[in-house]
């Protein structure tokens, strides 16, 4: 929903002018104007790559510019530092919150301004006081003793807003926000972030979900390429006109039509599949060549099911392999018979990020360039390099050390890894989360490629149109049970969202 | 029940009737400052003298460790010793051990470390004087090279001891009348790896060295190869102290010119004599004792006391007469 | 209305100068080793004859060996504190064998098989714990400096007969022959992290544990196989420090496993792992052997000697933090 804002836009509560900054080389930014006004929900789009992190980076402090200069409320921020930026006002929301897991709710809203009682020391009873009473002014039902570590990601967030308000910010920079929220939960946000900038707080919203942008923003920048190409008003663009923007040419959304598979024998088959608390008495059959979705709300046992079907999480019941009964005693088992886990952590679970690219493609099988335990460093480029045409890497050089990729790239390589280990199962947690348009389209034209190879997919994601995309079947489960299963053709999100929120409340169980 | 009460007294019994045995004979602590061959030798020759003099020697070894040190005393004075002979760690320790051992009036007799305000409280101490040990080495050396180049390849600091023969060694130089100079003072740190790369920078920057003076026989072997090494074996005349049986063989090879040996065996031996006669009251606490010390070469070199005492030679040491006190004693 | 704007400058393509501080860290050990020869060279101009600069080979060599298997642990993100008591048990099994059978071979076959056997034991109980190690290997250290002393009676076992003709006092073309082993040394090694199987599993271990574990390496076999292969580069350092001394002591690999961390560290390999080279620990061994001999030539008093050494590590780990 956007408010009429008049034309000329009074002073910004925050301002970039002229930013350029270049990271080993290449420019990430170049001479790009940004601002914020105060009380405005303001959107910041485009492609991995575009320099959207960059921004933000320096509107935290937390990189400095090369050039160009930085206003927080019309003064100039010189050496601007993460610490120095918050005093001035301005907080942020990473992707990964930086919380501290260990301690509470209210511990982590005051952690560095906590109050003190005459002795100088810490007055836990009244930092929970005034923790419970900002909550209760944002709206959020949060028990303030609560361990933030068994929160769930949803909840964490609204702790780290919580916190940043509780800083007096003016400016609150947002990062993917909604990554790892459902609908819900996403609404919520939404309401949260209305009310806080109703109350002259500037908001900065980065996402790839446009449709999200488009509902929360009065304004959005659209980078690309280090550039900025444009800022409009929500109300005046289509979700098309700003994928123009943001590709610089129109992107067609339906990736290619998928074949259709017909009754054929299941490659993975579970029978009566238990695991007490997470799954009960689930049976699921994948065919050679059939894209398989999960899906359902936090803790109904998507990821579960998914994690015992690669063989990851051990669980009672029968699960055959290509007729063979499948219950691997370890990882490499599991590859060696060809089931490949997928995990949608690529930094503490997936990628050895200071490796290169090719070694991190090769790792699940790298005696496949190997003879007699030295390595072929000529092939295993080779494979590398043709790995990356088929994934569409970008850059194609498969030394660069997986650290320096986008997001995008990153998840590619990650399912390089599980097609050079020659997957026939590959299983995938959330495949395009925080990846941009073109690598999403990217990833599921190759997935499905994958599966017309032969290959059977199972994929776990709350992303309603990835599902409809990219399934030929979405399994929907609901506390630990297959509750439903949907045809994705033609099949409309909204009746998708419905049939997914129709489970049960919302339960503490972990997925 | 019974049947519990049985084996319950039976275990009792069992380990008093020890006790009981040796109601008559003394047990003595043996405590060696660390791992080092000196007090190894030491302790043995004790434990032989010990055998002959019907007296139970309990040995303890503090690791270089002051804290273990202390430690041990405790434990010795709580296992009941009669009385402590002791290779002290360091300077800084003795005074705790002493104060550990006046509090259960147990007698405690130093050897090697000695300091003369503890004097008085300590059944006795036996050293060698570190201050003149290296000078009759430095005399040798003066005559042997009246002009030219010297080094020294010196022990670790902060003991004091190697210090001392430092010192030492420059004052019986001196007084020699020779003209050589001391052109070089490397740190071998006891340890013949050190003072083997320490003697190779000595003879890179002084290529014309006539002489050396090792502080000790482990790096005495170091710095053998290290001159080895250099094609200098009959040119640099090196001397050392310890008498050590690496040393001793050193000196049958025609590597070590001269040394000056503190056997520890002997020095045990006499040490727990003078220990006992103070326990049995028969010899008054508080004195100063000097250590047996013998300058040992080529010609001798068969003949001489050796660390590796066999147990006929213990056995002559203890009809031997024992030292006698320096009175007055040494100012330290 | 939509306000199409686009920046004025259209720069594409145009290249940012490679900021300074990151070139700094880079060349700071080539720095540091540069400035340690200059100085002594100015101060005693014999640093530079071909004689010194050959006993500054012979004596980093042995150092230079147990450095280059350290750096193999430190990369896959382990490390092992007890290769000095190891040295000092492997040397001494070499010796004695010498004494006992008067045969060369056999010791240096008895110093190699202790060496990888306590690798070995060092590597399953570091892969079947969790806890840290650092720890683990502070234990089996203590351990083996008692082992150290018991087999030895804590007296030097002395003869090694023809080691030391090989070692202690042999050279082939001029140069020491434990410089050789050295090379050998590092050669081997910077063949298994850049080439083996092995070394990649240590990169990936040091940089991702879990994610390496996932990907189905089997981590704990390949943490055992890089301490027993630790230990046997252990072994061969004790055979030739053995040889050098023509005896075995029991406590002369103590202070191996500090220096030979250093060297490592001050190489640019971080003790997170991950990362790291050999030539970067030669590097580092170069650096603290130069080290030493400078001051020795310089005629730096004992008490000030280990001062500078630890005043240069630090400053050397300092300015290779900053890349």
């Amino acid at each position: 929903m956007a408010t009429g804002l008049p034309e000329t836009v009074p002073a910004a509560a925050i301002e970039a002018r002229a930013i350029s900054k270049a990271y080993e080389g290449t420019l990430a930014l170049d001479v790009v104007d940004f601002s914020v006004a105060a009380g405005e929900v303001h959107g910041l789009v485009g492609k991995n790559g575009a320099g959207k992190s960059t921004l933000l980076r320096i509107l935290a402090g937390a990189a400095r510019p090369d050039s160009g200069e930085i206003r927080i409320g019309d003064v100039r921020a010189v050496a601007l530092n993460p610490i120095t930026a918050q005093r001035a006002g301005v907080a942020v929301v990473y992707q990964n919150a930086e919380l501290h897991l260990n301690l509470s709710v209210a511990a982590n809203i005051f952690l560095g301004s906590e109050l003190r009682t005459r002795l100088r020391l810490v007055d836990n009873a009244a930092i929970e006081r005034e923790a419970s009473a900002l909550l209760a002014r944002l709206g959020l039902t949060l028990p303030v003793a609560a361990t933030l570590g068994d929160l769930d990601i949803a909840h964490r967030q609204q702790v780290a807003i919580a916190k940043a308000v509780r800083a007096n910010a003016r400016v609150l920079l947002l990062d993917e926000p909604t990554a790892a929220l459902n609908k819900s939960q996403t609404d919520f946000l939404f309401r949260l972030i209305r009310s806080l900038a109703a109350d002259g707080i500037a908001v900065v919203y980065i996402s790839h979900h446009l449709d999200e942008v488009l509902a929360i923003a009065d304004r959005i920048t659209v980078l690309r390429n280090g550039r900025r190409v444009g800022v409009v008003t929500a109300g005046s663009v289509s979700k098309a006109d700003l994928v123009e923007m943001i590709a610089g040419h129109g992107v067609s959304e339906v990736s290619e039509r998928r074949r259709r598979s017909g009754k054929r024998e299941p490659m993975l088959s579970l029978r009566s599949v238990s695991l007490p608390g997470y799954l009960d008495d689930v049976s699921l059959d994948v065919a050679a060549g059939e894209i398989v979705g999960l899906t359902g709300l936090t803790g109904a046992g998507a990821r579960t099911l998914a994690s015992v079907a690669a063989g990851v999480t051990a669980a009672q019941g029968a699960i055959t392999l290509g007729g063979a009964p499948f219950a691997p005693r370890s990882v490499h088992e599991a590859i060696a018979r060809g089931v490949s886990f997928v995990a949608e952590d690529m930094r503490q679970r997936g990628l050895v990020m200071a490796m290169s690219a090719a070694a991190n493609m090769t790792l699940a099988r790298l005696g496949a360039v190997a003879r007699r335990g030295v390595i072929n460093l000529g092939r295993e480029r080779a494979e590398a390099v043709r790995l990356g045409h088929f994934l569409d890497l970008t850059p194609r050089d498969p030394s660069r050390a997986a650290m320096t990729l986008s997001g995008g790239n990153q998840r590619k390589v990650l399912i390089g890894r599980a097609v050079f280990a020659d997957a026939r199962v590959l299983v995938l947690e959330e495949p395009t989360q925080g990846v941009d348009i073109e690598a999403r389209r990217q990833i599921h034209d190759r997935l499905r490629q994958l599966a017309d190879r032969g290959a059977a997919i199972i994929f776990v994601s709350t992303d309603l149109e990835e599902l409809i995309e990219l399934a030929d079947r979405i399994v929907i489960l609901d506390e630990g049970r297959v509750e439903r299963e949907f045809d994705p053709e033609g099949l409309a999100p909204e009746v998708l969202l419905a049939a997914i929120q129709a489970g049960g409340p919302d339960e503490r169980r972990r997925d | 029940m019974s049947a519990l009460k049985w084996k319950l007294g039976l275990a009792v019994a069992a380990l008093l009737l020890p006790a009981v045995a040796h109601a008559d004979g003394k047990t003595i602590a043996f405590m060696r400052a660390g791992p080092d061959p000196y007090y190894q030798y030491g302790m043995e020759a004790a434990q032989e003298a010990a055998k002959d003099l019907g007296v139970t020697l309990t040995t303890y070894n503090a690791n270089n460790d002051s804290t273990q040190e202390l430690a041990n005393i405790q434990d010795a004075i709580t296992k009941g010793a009669q009385g402590i002979l002791i290779y002290a760690v360091s300077l800084s320790s003795e005074k705790a051990a002493i104060a550990q051992a006046q509090k259960a009036g147990v007698p405690i007799f130093f050897q090697y470390g000695y300091d003369p305000s503890l004097l008085k409280d300590a059944a006795g101490f036996m050293q060698i004087d570190v201050g003149t040990f290296a000078e009759p080495l430095g005399e040798w050396v003066g005559k042997q090279v009246p002009d030219g180049e010297v080094a020294i390849v010196s022990g670790k600091l902060g003991r004091g001891d190697a210090e001392a023969y430092s010192a030492g060694f420059k004052k019986g130089l001196a007084a020699s009348g020779s003209k050589a100079t001391i052109v070089a003072e490397a740190p071998g740190d006891w340890n013949r790896q050190q003072a083997l790369d320490a003697t190779t920078q000595i003879l890179t920057a002084h290529p014309d060295l006539k002489a050396i003076y090792v502080h000790n026989e482990d790096m005495a072997v170091g710095a053998s190869i290290a001159i080895e090494r250099a094609g200098k074996s009959g040119q640099v005349l090196m001397v050392s102290g310890n008498g050590a049986p690496y040393g001793l063989d050193l000196i049958k090879q025609g590597k070590l010119a001269l040394t000056n040996a503190n056997p520890p065996s002997i020095a045990s031996v006499m040490a727990l004599r003078l220990l006992i006669g103070v326990i049995d009251k028969q010899i008054q606490p508080g004195n100063y004792y000097d250590a047996p010390t013998q300058l040992i070469d080529k010609t001798n070199v068969d003949t001489a006391t050796r660390w590796d005492a066999p147990p006929e030679q213990v056995k002559a040491w203890l009809s031997q007469p024992l030292p006698q006190p320096v009175v007055p004693a040494p100012g330290g | 209305m939509t306000e199409a704007t686009t920046s004025p400058n259209a720069s594409a393509g145009k290249k940012a100068p490679t900021p300074r501080p990151w070139q700094i860290g880079r060349y700071a050990l080539l720095i540091a080793l540069a400035a340690v020869v200059v100085v002594t060279a100015i101060g005693n101009p014999r640093f530079l004859s071909t004689n010194n600069l050959l006993n500054i080979l012979f004596q980093i060599s042995t150092l230079g060996v147990v450095a280059a298997g350290q750096t193999m642990l430190l990369v896959s993100g382990g490390l092992d504190l007890s290769v000095g008591a190891n040295l000092s048990v492997a040397g001494l099994a070499a010796a004695l064998t010498i004494l006992a059978t008067g045969s060369t071979s056999l010791g240096v076959l008895a110093g190699l098989v202790a060496g990888t056997l306590i690798g070995c034991a060092n590597g399953l109980l570091v892969a079947s714990n969790r806890a840290n190690p650092f720890i683990i290997t502070l234990g089996t250290m203590t351990f083996l400096q008692g082992v150290a002393v018991v087999i030895s009676g804590g007296s030097p076992v002395n003869g090694a007969g023809a080691l030391f003709d090989l070692f202690g006092l042999g050279s082939t073309f001029g140069i020491p022959n434990p410089a050789y082993v050295f090379a050998a040394a590092l050669a081997a090694t910077w063949f298994v992290l850049s080439r083996v199987m092995l070394g990649r599993y240590a990169y990936a271990i040091g940089g991702n544990e879990e994610a390496t574990r996932l990907s189905g390496v089997p981590v704990a076999r390949v943490k055992v196989g890089l301490y027993a292969l630790n230990g046997l580069i252990v072994g061969i350092a004790a055979v030739l420090l053995t040889g050098i001394l023509d005896s075995a002591l029991p406590n002369m690999g103590i202070g191996y496993e500090l220096r030979a961390i250093a060297a490592v560290v001050i190489g640019g390999t971080p003790l997170s792992g991950g990362r790291g080279s050999v030539l970067g620990t030669l590097g580092g061994v170069l650096l603290l052997g130069l080290v030493s001999n400078s001051m020795n030539l310089l005629g730096v008093g004992a008490n000030y000697q280990s001062a500078v050494l630890g005043l240069i590590i630090t400053a050397a780990v300092l300015l290779q933090k900053r890349t």
